[in-house]
């Protein structure tokens, strides 16, 4: 058995276009700085991609990373997902499942796919040996015909696997990478990108093991991490229900808080028998068969698998019901019939669509069709009324923008393109920021949460900043508080509808959250005090890796990949203006709740303290160099005057 | 005499059993080495896990006195037990899963808060409530 | 006597048996409503307080809402509850 030690990081080039594979060690140099998976990601891409490349051209790279903490049970199989996004901007998601511990076991920690092949290929990695093989046998099938298909054709049943659906082959807008069937990631356009390279899939089988440089510190560190997150000693009120009933709950709770996005978000409150009817538990009576988890996840059942048990869709399977699909599925088009919605989540998994996608698309084009714009000649005959459309026919559109049919071609646009195409103001109702739609979380009364949508570099994603609600500072001291960065005024930090000291904590958060991605781990572990207090994390890495740094040092990582990610953006032409809300946040203000529109003032109140925060310009957002140097990425800063692009001092 | 029970309708696939045994003897975490392995079923449906030990682990991270993947597993789909306790314990098992969903996905003796146990509660109503 | 429109969500659930009710209570504040409860659903008042403090458990949480306003969550278990209320468990 191939042993390897746990810092090391291996990564693996593979050229389509010439059929080249070729292994080389990622620099030791760049673990210390930034960790791993998306943190040496995030650097890769600023390194080996130019800005201005066509994102759909050879020399756009995918990279599939993982990091030092997998293989080791803290990774969760967490695998980070980057490319240049069909939208310019950067693309980077993150998936669990079991790819990333294989993926190490067979001796790589990263993939980077470059080129494009002249026919469908799939990548196969079996440890020593690397194969671009032919596809042509998967292409157009599903992901879950696609994991069948190279299950029975590989015959190993450890073999994993990530793959893209019919939707990504078909380059529709924020397809994604699926594993383990119903493990999503990289809906910023990675799978886009891995379709446009007629790369169907990767299988992977590893043999080897992972050394850790301190085994016994590791499980001292293990033992408090387990400590935090263990259902029976966790202090934290979210252990016990994200981790059995799952983040539907919230369907229950966000109606009487103006939290829950209805009718394309024209209301944010919903019939409450509509949202018990969809919620967790209802989920878990009927429909859930079986509790799945991740690779080492300490919690018992943050994924399921259903089974529909009656009606017009019995028998229909899928997995993964979370707190995206009671909204996208749910209230956001006035659905509260469990199983259709269930079915459309299932089929989005099946075709490889995101479901952020479908949905705020689903719901932009029934307000269009509610307000005359778009019209039955446009839908094919369809009804698409919120609430007022035939289910069946609602479930083949699905199917149709997976495969940019009829009306479902310009759906399969995204709401942005398909706003652009149709014109007539309905531009107004696209709830996106960068081109990517949003996600589950209410912006007008958790003002944080719209800064954070508003300045994420890859478009909504609130893994970046996770959790969205205030964590409980009660369990660390000031001093501990002040020593872990958090010398920020807390209690102004979290009133949610005061735009003040929402920059810094965000700021706070969005370092945090990297070093977690970075290791890799889960975002949704950071619980009990681990999402305020990073010393757990920080004593699990050093005992794995042997990498001895300051715990300063330590956060710096996180810092410098929330830089690289920003200087990715403002090369490509990113800046101020498009960090921004949608327009019915900035517009409207919440009825019935009090909760006003984030108006640019207040938007602008809270990018200056970000930037500034940040060290950024508060005019370009372009990095400052005082702040490169002090992160010792002072080249970046060169490299950016070089593009043309000015550096403050 | 105490063994290692499995409820494989609780196994949650996770392998953190076979993974922290792998290491207990030469601290290298893999698939070899591990006198636990979770058996897999193809399409994601089935996760099993197969265990070829006494019960007498190498070490004891979690708890004193209890192998290692038992006290690690989240879910309770591993408990060590005698025989008399094994049934008890499976007895349990199987009437909470009939007094209520959680304990499909988790056993009862892990959930942290009171629950409506039917013998004590005889006058509750059952699993489904208002819905 | 007040109505109140209580909700069990996750943890709750397990423990009630039920999603929401309507609930008749004599309680003038949330403790001697949970107290009540804690008669009907045995294990509710140890599930919610902690014996020691009196205060709510860290790993629970209540929302409460007068009727027509924003439910916010609970800090203080003694706070009044008054008709027509909307109390959330988890």
């Amino acid at each position: 058995m191939k042993i390897r030690q746990a810092k090391e990081q291996i990564l693996l080039r593979v050229d389509l276009s010439s059929g080249s594979i070729k292994k080389e060690p990622i620099p030791e140099e760049w673990t210390e700085m930034y960790l791993g998976a998306r943190g040496i990601n995030s650097r890769l891409l600023l390194k080996e991609i130019k800005n201005g490349i066509d994102p759909y051209g050879p020399e756009n790279i995918l990279y599939i990373g993982t990091g030092p903490m997998d293989g080791v049970p803290i990774g969760m199989g967490r695998l980070s997902i980057a490319t240049k996004s069909p939208r310019g901007c950067i693309a980077e998601g993150s998936s669990g499942g079991f790819f990333g511990p294989e993926l190490r076991r067979a001796g790589y920690d990263f993939i980077a796919v470059e080129g494009i092949s002249e026919k469908p290929v799939y990548l196969l990695i079996q440890d020593e040996k690397v194969e671009i093989k032919d596809a042509s046998h998967l292409w157009g099938k599903t992901t879950y015909e696609t994991d069948a298909a190279l299950r029975e054709e590989l015959k190993d049943p450890n073999f994993q696997f990530r793959y893209i659906g019919p939707a990504a082959e078909n380059l529709v807008h924020s397809a994604m990478l699926f594993g383990n069937l119903n493990q999503a990631g990289g809906r910023a356009g990675c799978g886009e990108i891995m379709g446009s390279k007629k790369l169907k899939a990767l299988a992977v089988r590893g043999h080897g093991g992972i050394k850790l440089y301190d085994y016994e510190g590791f499980l001292d560190a293990y033992k408090d991490f387990r400590q935090k997150l263990d259902l029976e000693t966790s202090r934290d009120m979210w252990t016990p229900v994200w981790s059995t009933f799952g983040a539907p709950v919230l369907s229950r709770l966000f109606p009487d808080m103006g939290q829950l996005m209805t009718r394309n978000a024209q209301e944010m409150t919903w019939d409450y028998d509509k949202a018990t009817a969809i919620s967790s538990e209802k989920y878990l009576d009927s429909y859930v068969t079986k509790a799945k988890a991740c690779w080492c996840c300490p919690w018992p059942s943050c994924q399921k698998l259903y089974t529909i048990p009656s009606g017009k869709y019995q028998g229909f399977k899928g997995g993964n019901y979370w707190a995206g699909q009671p909204i996208t599925f749910g209230s956001l088009i006035d659905n509260g019939d469990l199983d259709l919605l269930l079915v459309l989540s299932g089929l989005c998994n099946r075709y490889g669509l995101d479901i952020f996608h479908v949905g705020y698309t689903l719901g932009w084009a029934m307000e269009c069709f509610e307000k005359g714009i778009l019209t039955k000649a446009d839908t094919e005959g369809m009804e698409l009324g919120f609430g007022r459309f035939d289910q069946d026919e609602l479930i083949n559109l699905v199917r149709k923008i997976a495969y940019k049919e009829g009306f479902g071609e310009l759906l399969s646009l995204g709401c942005e393109g398909a706003a652009q195409r149709i014109g007539k103001g309905s531009d107004k109702f696209c709830l996106s920021v960068k081109g990517m739609e949003l996600e589950a979380i209410a912006e007008r009364n958790l003002l944080m949460v719209g800064l954070g949508i508003a300045v994420s570099e890859v478009g909504p994603d609130h893994t970046r900043w996770y959790p969205p609600y205030p964590c409980n500072p009660s369990l660390l001291s000031k001093a501990e508080l002040d020593e872990l960065g958090l010398d920020i005024d807390l209690k102004l930090a979290f009133e949610t509808r005061n735009p003040d000291k929402k920059g810094e904590l965000l700021r706070w958060f969005t370092i945090s959250r990297a070093i977690v991605e970075a290791l890799p781990s889960c975002v949704f572990l950071v619980r009990d005090s681990l999402g305020l207090d990073l010393r757990t994390w920080w004593k699990l890495f050093e005992s794995a890796t042997g990498i001895k740094q300051d715990y300063q040092e330590f956060v710096r990582a996180g810092e410098r990949i929330m830089n690289l990610d920003r200087i990715f953006n403002v090369r490509e032409g990113y800046g101020r203006k498009d960090d921004r809300v949608p327009y019915r946040m900035s517009h409207e203000d919440v009825k019935g709740f009090g909760y006003k529109k984030i108006d640019q003032d207040t938007l602008d109140t809270m990018l200056d303290e970000y930037y500034s925060a940040n060290g950024w310009s508060l005019s370009t957002t372009v990095p400052k160099r005082s702040k490169l140097s002090e992160l010792g990425m002072e080249e970046l800063a060169e490299d950016l005057v070089s593009k043309g692009v000015e550096v403050e001092s | 005499m105490k063994r290692i029970y499995v409820i494989e309708n609780l196994c949650n696939g996770c392998r953190l059993c076979e993974t922290f045994c792998s290491s207990l003897k030469e601290g290298v975490f893999s698939e070899a080495g591990t006198r636990i392995k979770v058996l897999k079923v193809p399409g994601e449906e089935k996760d099993i896990p197969l265990v070829d030990c006494d019960g007498k682990c190498l070490r004891s991270i979690k708890e004193k006195g209890f192998p290692t993947c038992v006290s690690l597993c989240p879910t309770g789909a591993l408990y060590y037990a005698d025989q008399e306790e094994a049934v008890e314990k499976r007895l349990a098992y199987e009437k909470a899963r009939m007094t209520h969903s959680l304990f499909k996905v988790l056993a009862p003796w892990k959930w942290p808060f009171p629950w409506m146990n039917p013998e004590e509660n005889e006058g509750q109503k059952k699993l489904g409530g208002d819905v | 006597m007040k109505v109140v429109n209580l909700r069990y969500v996750a943890a709750a659930y397990p423990l009630t048996g039920r999603l929401y009710e309507d609930y008749s209570t004599q309680a003038d504040t949330l403790l001697g409503l949970i107290e009540e409860l804690d008669r009907k659903y045995r294990g509710f008042k140890s599930m919610f307080c902690d014996t020691a403090t009196g205060k709510l458990r860290i790993n629970t949480m209540i929302y409460y809402g007068d009727k027509e306003k924003v439910p916010v969550a609970v800090l203080d278990l003694k706070q009044p509850i008054s008709e027509g209320a909307k109390i959330t468990f988890w």
